[in-house]
């Protein structure tokens, strides 16, 4: 090989360094890369989906609950009824129970019916 | 072309489909910024997921005050750095100041012997730079920002984003130097 000049070596250097700094690297994302992230944000937003429509309804409740509790104060403030003294001292047993109630359904769905589903869906396909 | 301000609305809405293509224009950019950081491929993967969770989660706060590809660089810079302080096998913040002696003071001759590629040689040393050089060469001549896009991703000023890139392109210079005599002898 014949011997270089300073500035023949130079414009070596600058070419190998640019050609190999702008050439991306042969490793690469996995071909399924979108398709997997996809399955994951649908994911995401399914649960967050679930978990707000579980929320809203157990807020739906508690509003419901609350204006039938007024609305029979006001009964019994005119028919003047033990009924309302007793529903008001159990008042916590009420709301607890309700929202109990949801919080079951929903960590039944994700324990036992998810699975249940994807099953069913599995085999309909 | 992925039109930003045409999709980001859709995608805001929860379109999928648009927020397909938006990860089909930047995949590219991500996966080179989170490699280049963490050097490992089986990592880069699942780091790279966790960025499009956030750019997806965190779209709404996007302003268009910047590129879009500028803020999903951020996001992935920030991401992968968390995940080496996270996963500490990277020491991150420790490096050495002596780098040229550190990185480079591998030249037994079996060493020499990989390196009969002049490419496949360089790339190596790239891959022995510290995480600083290795992000902004790679954003300067492989994504073409700008020093201010570097500077907003990394948010080291703009006189450091210059001196790592020319610390880092003299040391594989002065390493490609070496071997080019070496090979010509």
């Amino acid at each position: 090989m014949s011997k270089l000049t300073d500035q023949e070596l130079e414009k070596l250097l600058e070419d190998y360094l640019s050609t190999t700094l702008s050439t991306p690297p042969k490793e690469g994302l996995r071909i399924d890369f979108s398709n997997q992230l996809r399955r994951t944000l649908e994911k995401q937003l399914e649960q967050r989906n679930r978990l707000r429509f579980y929320v809203g309804w157990g807020l739906i409740l508690i509003l419901t609950m609350g204006a039938l509790f007024f609305c029979l104060i006001c009964i019994d403030a005119t028919y003047q009824t033990g009924m309302v003294a007793m529903i008001i001292i159990h008042k916590w047993v009420f709301l607890i129970g309700f929202l109990l109630f949801f919080l079951i359904q929903y960590l039944d769905y994700f324990s036992v019916k998810q699975q249940q589903f994807r099953k069913i869906q599995h085999q309909q396909k | 072309m992925f039109d930003e301000k045409e999709f980001i609305p859709k995608i805001l809405k929860g379109n999928l489909a648009a927020f397909d293509l938006l990860v089909k224009q930047y995949e590219r950019l991500v996966f080179h910024v989170c490699f280049k950081l963490l050097n490992n491929n089986d990592d880069v993967q699942d780091v790279c997921q966790e960025v499009f969770i956030k750019v997806f989660r965190n779209l709404k706060g996007f302003r268009y005050q910047s590129k879009l590809s500028t803020w999903i660089a951020k996001i992935a810079y920030l991401t992968a750095l968390n995940h080496i302080k996270k996963n500490k096998y990277d020491s991150f913040e420790s490096y050495p100041k002596d780098v040229a002696h550190d990185h480079f003071t591998r030249d037994d001759p079996e060493h020499q012997l990989i390196n009969k590629d002049v490419n496949r040689y360089l790339n190596e040393l790239i891959a022995k730079l510290p995480h600083q050089y290795r992000l902004v060469l790679t954003l300067f001549h492989l994504e073409e920002f700008s020093y201010q896009e570097i500077e907003e991703v990394t948010g080291w000023p703009e006189g450091t984003v210059k001196s790592y890139l020319f610390r880092g392109r003299k040391l594989l210079k002065e390493k490609l130097e070496i071997y080019l005599k070496a090979e010509i002898k």
